[in-house]
């Protein structure tokens, strides 16, 4: 795939995560100020943490429990870079360097693309984060909307929704994602305690069974 | 919030990314096979976590329609398409609601 080929293919995704940063950098910069939000949009580059976050500030968590959400939402990031590390083939600095743009959405347009997976990662990873950094300043800026902010809710499962039919390769893989999908809304009701670990959990219980080949 | 807190989450968050991408020694064939299995199951689970919280209980309709109309079209695995029937589902159903 050509590196214009892959901006087109990331840039609705990009669109949908500026949204989210623009909502993040309203919400984000009334909270906690301005050099913080704009410093963890930078630095951590997660939407997923980083409302958790903010959600957490609001309650009135600690550092600790912070901490510990962080590791459960980013327990993924171990079975994403797993499974991609055998299809990416340069040295490792290079790998170091690519891991700052494993995000959800660069994951899933790479495992998606039959070669060059690297490029893909890389050029969408930083199109996706090109799109967080002006999100996060025009929402800081007060380039906040009703309207974006009703959007930006839709986008979340809309977006992951996206990510499981793009990844999902076969009828085997579409059953085990559909059990995931039932299992978390379950234990969400059931467990509520553990539900920032229940995406890892469901998909390692529904992964387990199968084939050796 | 403080900044020794928001460095301890980028570190975290980099080192996450980059323990198995990076560091970590290929997996085993049957673990490899096992974790191939999972990333379309752990979106999923992402997924129901927008439309289903335990603070906030079932999400708006609009949000629901929006996942309905997602959902709709994503046998033909395709992320623009889930995207834009998913926001028209949402304009739809927020205009009627």
């Amino acid at each position: 795939m050509s590196t214009w080929g892959i901006l087109v293919a990331a840039a609705p995704v990009a669109a949908a995560i500026a949204a989210f940063g623009m909502v993040f950098g309203a919400a984000a910069s009334a909270l906690i100020g301005v050099p913080l939000t704009v410093a963890m949009s930078l630095l951590v580059f997660s939407g997923t943490l980083q409302f958790a976050v903010l959600g957490l500030l609001g309650a009135g968590a600690g550092p600790v429990a912070i901490m510990l959400t962080a590791v459960a939402l980013n327990a993924r990031h171990l079975v994403l870079g797993a499974v991609l590390r055998p299809r990416i083939d340069v040295s490792t600095p290079k790998r170091a360097g690519l891991a700052f743009f494993l995000i959800d959405e660069s994951f899933g347009l790479a495992l998606a693309a039959r070669e060059g997976v690297a490029r893909v990662l890389s050029t969408s990873g930083a199109l996706c984060y090109g799109a967080w950094q002006v999100g996060t300043v025009l929402g800081v800026l007060g380039a906040r909307s009703v309207a974006v902010e009703s959007v930006a809710t839709a986008v979340f499962p809309v977006l992951f929704i996206g990510l499981a039919a793009l990844t999902a390769r076969d009828t085997e893989s579409v059953i085990r994602t559909v059990a995931a999908g039932v299992l978390v809304a379950a234990l969400t009701l059931t467990v509520p305690a553990a539900y920032a670990f229940l995406p890892i959990l469901a998909a390692l219980v529904v992964a387990l069974p199968g084939r050796r080949h | 919030m403080s900044w020794e807190l928001l460095i301890g989450l980028a570190v975290l968050t980099y080192v996450s990314r980059a323990a198995a991408l990076t560091f970590l020694p290929a997996m085993p064939p049957p673990i490899g096979r096992v974790l191939d299995r999972m990333p379309p199951a752990l979106f999923a689970g992402l997924a129901m976590q927008g439309i289903l919280s335990p603070a906030s209980g079932l999400a708006p309709l609009p949000v629901l329609v929006a996942a309905t109309a997602a959902l709709l079209v994503a046998p033909r695995r395709s992320l623009l398409l889930c995207l834009i029937f998913g926001l028209l589902g949402f304009g739809v159903a927020s205009l009627l609601s």
